[in-house]
């Protein structure tokens, strides 16, 4: 980008993700009762919020540091019913997008939430904590925090929380309850811990480290879209758009790294041109959505009983018809329909036990920002006899898979993944356990919406007719996943069928994060749209 | 591409809707556009997403086993999309006053738009008037409400042929029809215009054409001159010869290009509702027979395919009307 982006401007979980920083993380709902001094309550709570400024980290390419790093990093949200309580002008207020004022309830067709397996009636919202289901929230706030050795959040956490519940009572904002079981008053949640191997000599107990799995075991969140000015200068968005950005058709006689380049800013952040070229339609006044960005929120169940169960029977029959081991065939299964193998490493790069064992050797210790984990293209797999089309992650990262030569097809349909695991891990379905998924993007229709609908709950792009997303579609009966084989060759196809539902919907909602300027306006109440 | 193509008709109808006065419908006074949207809005549709899977009606054209879509709309007139952008400095030199509206089009009425695709493996009119009979004979009671609003629909259809003649004399030739039937692995053999072939074609008009003329000019003794008109008529020649070559080998091109597609084999909708049915229960078999033996996997897919019935188009068979 030719200018930098106006980092003081942009809430700080856009650009980055927090979970890394920040293990440990509450989201709290709030709902405003009076306007004025709901607007009072975001003028003062605006001095909280993170911003984009860099702070020293091990990120190699954050090198321009420009602040110290929170203890305890902050971001807030707002639902379009929040805006209608804080009173922005009818004029700025129509003009936003329709799934926005909707509401992710009332997106519940679209999303395929009112499909699941378990929803006989078709009640979209049976299953949702008490909390998502009243659609009362009108602001979320995101308290992101480090975790001490025995894994517990800082003390932090705990103040700001107290600071926020005193800001409320004094502005008048009721803090909603009804989270998970407990109708508790927030969402908590951290990244897995694992023990790192050290004892602490005094105390006698283990220590901890947060590890990037979630409930099923996967390693999560290792790819993710890199636009134009996320990393402050030319050569570093270049760099890292490797596997992350847009790709361009192969040019003989050039290096495959030269093909990625940073998608438009535009896709993540109001106010930039995008993939189309043009600057996304806004509600006036354009200050008020400049350097913002939509947020989805959802707080996604995992079945983690199911989910094991139901590997450990398809894998004795993977392996009776291949002629295989069967924790081999649990792993290829696996592998084959997440479109990575439970370390992350891609199922397009090694795509049999041996490769998966060759590349791990090769490659020992270098996940992060690392080409191997993120740079690889499916244009010499049209049919997936290496990674299948329909795999979790083909299916929603298309990369080159439409076109065959070039990610035009899937340059608009990016979005920024930010989830985080809630609950501990345990061998049931029951309980509360699962990741609070987050989405950022400019346009949640053309972006989330599409690769929910379209994508997850639909196999039609990835020609598998009705097939839904083998790990995170909804099932409605009679659920199949193929996994294809090269045509070549005397394998034979294997077909995984009835699936239960593995991953179910608790509850979640549109939101808008803001700029600071954005901010200041709707506190201080001075949005003109005219 | 013309109404008949790859094996099936696609038909293309429209009938004015009657805009004349105003009818009475219990007690409130309504037009017949009003009346027909109406009448469509209760139309059931097909059970073909998840917003009407759970409908208690099928669509009536579910009736017939070799209706593929169906569709109807009202057109209430042409859009228009504001004046035509003009240069300001041609206008002012033209000395157009900008304040005078400039003409533009409009439909005389609203219309009904009536699109269906059907099978008609011979491509022939009678296969379009046989369908038009089997529909009137099918739902003739759910098309009467639509229609009676429609120009001369009372007073000239009263059985399966009238209904027929009424629709086919107010149908519009389909010029893009939309076949989707031609698996990607194999193709059609297309009939291909050889470039070669085109430009002997060409070149021949071309120097007849050419030679005519000189033939003319010389005729009339035109032919003496020299020098600025003897070149102007050489010109002349080559310009007309050019002329007739691009001519001839476009019309080629065109009359090529109305050829209809050929029918993609097993595309008529008994074979498709097979097909789907087939696919449907040939996956989950596979899937419960992997792992097993030769001998039970000989035996449960003899079993299977023996219930199947394989060759017979109409049972067991997926019933129409329904996409799943």
């Amino acid at each position: 980008m030719d200018r930098e982006l106006d980092l003081a401007d942009i809430q700080g979980n856009i650009l980055q993700e927090f979970v890394s920083g920040y293990p440990a993380a509450r989201f709290l709902l709030l709902r405003i009762t009076d306007a004025s001094r709901g607007r009072q309550f975001v003028l003062e709570y605006r001095s909280k919020v993170t911003t984009a400024l860099r702070w020293a980290s091990s990120k190699a390419f954050a090198q321009k540091i420009q602040t110290t790093k929170p203890d305890i990093a902050i971001n807030i949200g707002f639902t379009f019913s929040g805006f209608l309580a804080l009173e922005l002008p009818t004029r700025t207020l129509a003009r936003l997008p329709p799934e926005f004022i909707d509401g992710m309830k009332k997106r519940a067709a679209i999303l395929g939430d009112d499909r699941i397996a378990s929803d006989k009636d078709g009640d979209a919202v049976q299953h949702w904590d008490p909390v998502w289901r009243t659609g009362q929230a009108h602001i979320i706030i995101g308290l992101n925090s480090g975790i001490d050795d025995a894994g517990n959040p800082l003390p932090g956490l705990d103040r700001e929380t107290k600071y926020l519940e005193d800001l409320c009572a004094k502005c008048g904002l009721q803090i909603l309850r009804g989270h998970g079981k407990d109708n508790a008053a927030w969402q908590d949640a951290c990244a897995l811990l694992a023990p790192d191997g050290n004892i602490q000599m005094e105390k006698n107990k283990a220590t901890y480290k947060p590890v990037p799995r979630e409930h099923f075991g996967f390693i999560d969140g290792i790819s993710n879209p890199v636009f134009d000015g996320q990393f402050g200068d030319p050569h570093a968005d270049q760099m890292m758009s490797i596997g992350n950005g847009k790709l361009f058709p192969a040019v003989a006689g050039r290096s495959d790294l030269d093909r990625w380049a940073p998608l438009a800013t535009g896709e993540f952040l109001l106010g930039y041109p995008d993939e189309a070229q043009e600057v996304a339609d806004m509600a006036a006044p354009n200050e008020i959505m400049r350097n913002g960005t939509f947020l989805v929120f959802r707080k996604l169940h995992e079945n983690i009983k199911s989910f094991k169960d139901y590997f450990d029977r398809a894998a004795q029959v993977y392996a009776k018809a291949n002629n295989v081991p069967v924790a081999d065939a649990c792993m290829i299964l696996k592998a084959k329909m997440a479109g990575r193998w439970e370390d992350g490493v891609p199922v397009a790069v090694a795509s049999t036990i041996a490769e998966w064992k060759a590349f791990n050797a090769k490659n020992a210790g270098t996940l992060g920002p690392d080409w191997a984990y993120t740079n690889f293209t499916y244009g010499d797999d049209p049919h997936g006899a290496k990674c299948p089309v329909a795999a979790h992650m083909r299916r929603t990262n298309t990369r080159d898979s439409l076109t065959g030569t070039s990610s035009a097809l899937n340059n608009r349909r990016r979005i920024l993944r930010r989830g985080q695991p809630y609950g501990k891990t345990t061998q049931d379905d029951d309980g509360d356990h699962g990741i609070i998924f987050m989405v950022m993007c400019a346009d949640i229709e053309r972006q989330f919406e599409f690769v929910q609908q379209q994508w997850i709950n639909y196999g039609l792009d990835a020609n598998a007719g009705s097939d839904t997303c083998p790990i995170v579609g909804n099932r409605r009966g009679d659920s199949k996943f193929i996994v294809p084989v090269d045509s070549k060759s005397q394998d034979t196809p294997f077909i995984a069928a009835g699936m239960p539902q593995f991953v179910e919907m608790r509850g979640g909602d549109y939101f808008f994060l803001p700029s600071m300027t954005a901010l200041r306006m709707i506190g201080m109440g001075t949005i003109d749209p005219t | 591409m013309p109404t008949f193509d790859g094996g099936h008709c696609f038909l293309t109808a429209l009938f004015p809707i009657n805009s004349a006065d105003v009818v009475d419908h219990n007690g409130q006074k309504c037009s017949h556009a009003q009346r027909v949207r109406e009448a469509l809005s209760v139309l059931p549709t097909a059970h073909q997403s998840p917003a009407t899977d759970r409908a208690p009606c099928n669509s009536p054209f579910a009736r017939c086993t070799k209706t593929h879509f169906a569709r109807f709309l009202v057109l209430d007139d042409v859009i228009f999309n504001g004046r035509m952008p003009q240069d300001a400095l041609a206008v002012t030199i033209m000395g157009e006053d900008p304040l005078v509206p400039k003409p533009r089009d409009r439909l005389p009425g609203p219309y009904l738009f009536f699109v269906a695709d059907f099978d008609a493996p011979q491509g022939m009119d009678t296969e379009l008037r046989d369908w038009l009979r089997g529909v009137w004979t099918k739902m003739h009671s759910d098309l009467d409400p639509i229609f009676a609003h429609c120009f001369q629909y009372a007073a000239k259809v009263s059985n399966a042929d009238s209904f027929a003649d009424y629709v086919m004399s107010h149908r519009l030739e389909t010029t893009m029809p939309f076949n989707d039937y031609w698996p990607l692995e194999s193709p059609p053999q297309l009939p291909t215009l050889s470039l070669g072939l085109l430009a002997v074609t060409a070149a021949i008009a071309a120097a007849a054409a050419g030679y005519g003329l000189w033939w003319l000019l010389d005729l009339a003794q035109l032919t003496a001159r020299t020098g600025f008109w003897r070149w102007l008529e050489i010109l002349l020649v080559v310009l007309a010869g050019l002329g007739a070559g691009i001519y001839l080998a476009y019309r080629r091109v065109i009359k090529a290009g109305l050829k209809p597609f050929p029918m993609a084999p097993n595309s008529d909708l008994p074979s498709i509702l097979k097909g789907l049915y087939l696919q449907r229960r040939l996956i989950p078999k596979v899937a419960e027979l992997q792992g097993k033996s030769q001998q039970e996997l000989f035996d449960e897919m003899s079993a299977f395919l023996n219930a199947m019935q394989v060759d017979n188009m109409q049972a067991p068979t997926q019933a129409p009307g329904t996409i799943q």
